[in-house]
């Protein structure tokens, strides 16, 4: 078994897909920085010159990119995650299928191995691609502008009473940054596997890749049809937060599309004439 | 000559057929989607008459209007939150996830198609009319969803009404006919055809994902950045400097730009297709 994952791990991360998805993931994160937060720092000055002027300098909560919804990145990142994300790995099922590699692999490892390993390691990989642009851009907002506490009173983000997780936001601004990171992880990852149970029934390589991208679009036109908003992935996985939501809904979201993506695949691959 | 001819309309046929046969549940949700927005649309007139607003009835030409609008310029650092207008973005990435799936599954079999078409330009100019009949087709659908909302009350006319657009676009304006027919339907459809043709060059180039994901930002870029150069701005009727919105598009410049555009990305698919070793490739 540990076997059989670490060679799924080596393959969805040792791969040309991989590297041209974490480039793009990154790069979103770099134009980011070099044109909405650089260009910025000479401000740390003048509050220290002016004192009294201003309430708060910038600081890397308020120039990080999950905060920036002004600019055109944290949208575009948020429509742009989840193509990447099921790019690198999530077709490989059906590749596996397609190129004969499937039966050679069920000659010397069981279904639940090779599924259990295929699984995951499709999460992790369309994991860490999801969250690379947001992480990256925190460590260089954190490496330029000073740590400073956001204050309710001081009304630069949207974080109020009634969001999600705001107490956490004013008491230990950290670990709600590592909330949404792990939010956005585990959703995506498990968005991501919604290829492999599309690959059951369609043989078309780049629908099976596109599918949770698919799926999280129609989500977000549906929602914004019947003004539903709150129930967006698109806008709840955002850690600007535009839109009141309920934690224990996003989280119950979460949780359904992990499970529910996992069932479904299991019981195909169970019952899957694969020789 | 004949015999090329009948080779090429052969490519030319299959291609269509193919892109129908994979594309058909694709239009579908096309439609039922615009009619999803033009119902909801419609409710949001009735409980703005039931408010008190005084309304004329819906024409054909509003909806239109209001499903081509795109989005105003957009001003950054001016305290707004820069948001996606998601029927524009609806229409305009089903039309790219059209093109892409259709390019992805029949550049897989080029090389067996090449050596059918014997001619690699042939090849490559089918490939050309079946992106730009695609782009057409998603229209033609729209514009279909728009005429079947006619039997739910709405009048068959294009004519805007003014107060009708301030309800939705929050500015009243009115345009003659043919400046609507340029500015709503062909320059859109023209920028269209300019975006699917680049996004089929590139995947001659790159793979089908990374093209797609290429005319996500080129979309998003075109929302942020109000500039014929950024080519999608022509799909955004409401940036034009005829309409009141302080649009800086002027027509002829989107044109100018999508035409270039679109004959440079004709020639360099067919100097790409030309160089590939088919015998190296198979």
């Amino acid at each position: 078994m540990k076997n059989i994952f670490s060679v799924e791990l080596r393959r969805a991360f040792d791969n040309k897909k991989m590297f041209t998805a974490w480039l793009i993931s990154l790069g979103i994160a770099f134009f980011h920085y070099f044109t909405c937060e650089f260009p910025y720092r000479i401000y740390i000055r003048d509050y220290l010159d002016y004192p009294g002027m201003f309430i708060l300098p910038h600081n890397s909560f308020s120039m990080w990119l999950g905060f920036d919804g002004a600019s055109f990145y944290l949208a575009l990142s948020y429509l742009v995650i989840p193509v990447l994300a099921s790019f690198p790995f999530a077709g490989s099922f059906l590749q596996d299928k397609k190129t004969g590699y499937l039966k050679n692999v069920l000659s010397r490892a069981t279904r639940i191995q090779y599924g259990v390993a295929k699984y995951f390691a499709v999460f992790i990989s369309a994991g860490t691609i999801a969250v690379t642009p947001l992480l990256a851009d925190f460590l260089l907002s954190s490496a330029t502008y000073p740590y400073i506490g956001p204050l309710p009173a001081e009304g630069c983000f949207g974080v109020y009473e009634t969001t999600m997780f705001h107490s956490l936001f004013y008491s230990m601004p950290y670990w709600y940054v590592v909330a949404f990171l792990a939010l956005n992880f585990v959703f995506f990852g498990a968005l991501a596997t919604l290829s492999l149970c599309v690959a059951f029934s369609v043989e078309r390589l780049f629908f099976v890749e596109l599918f949770p991208f698919l799926v999280y679009f129609i989500l977000y036109i549906a929602l914004n049809v019947f003004n539903l908003v709150q129930y967006c992935p698109f806008f709840f996985l955002r850690p600007d937060q535009g839109v009141e939501c309920n934690p224990v809904f996003v989280l119950g979201v979460t949780a359904a599309l992990l499970v529910g993506s996992f069932l479904f695949y299991a019981f195909h691959m169970k019952h899957e004439d694969v020789f | 000559m004949k015999r090329k001819t009948a080779c090429f309309s052969h490519v030319l046929l299959h291609d269509i057929r193919y892109s129908i046969l994979i594309s058909w549940k694709k239009y579908l949700a096309l439609f039922l989607v615009t009619e999803a927005i033009i119902g909801a649309l419609m409710v949001r007139i009735q409980s703005d008459c039931q408010l008190g607003m005084v309304l004329p009835p819906l024409t054909a030409g509003d909806v239109l209007t209001y499903l081509l609008s795109g989005a105003k310029i957009f001003r950054y650092g001016a305290g707004i939150p820069f948001e996606i207008p998601y029927i524009w973005i609806f229409i305009y990435l089903m039309i790219a996830f059209i093109v892409g799936e259709n390019h992805a599954n029949l550049m897989t079999s080029r090389y067996m198609e090449l050596l059918l078409s014997q001619e690699k330009h042939r090849w490559w100019a089918s490939k050309c009319i079946v992106t730009v009949l695609d782009v057409l087709l998603a229209y033609v659908t729209i514009f279909a969803a728009v005429g079947i909302s006619l039997f739910w009350g709405i009048k068959p006319v294009l004519k805007i009404s003014p107060d009708i657009m301030k309800a939705l676009i929050w500015k009243a304006f009115t345009l003659k006919p043919n400046q609507w027919t340029v500015i709503f339907v062909l320059l859109p459809i023209l920028t269209s055809v300019c975006i699917s043709l680049l996004q089929t060059v590139s995947i001659l180039f790159f793979k089908p994902m990374i093209c797609f994901t290429g005319v996500i930002t080129l979309l998003v870029v075109s929302l942020f950045y109000c500039n014929p150069a950024v080519i999608g701005n022509g799909t955004l009727p409401l940036r034009n400097t005829i309409l009141p919105f302080e649009g800086t598009i002027r027509t002829l410049d989107v044109a100018l730009a999508d035409a270039v555009l679109i004959v440079a990305s004709i020639i360099i698919g067919n100097i790409k297709i030309k160089k590939v070793d088919l015998l190296s490739e198979v």
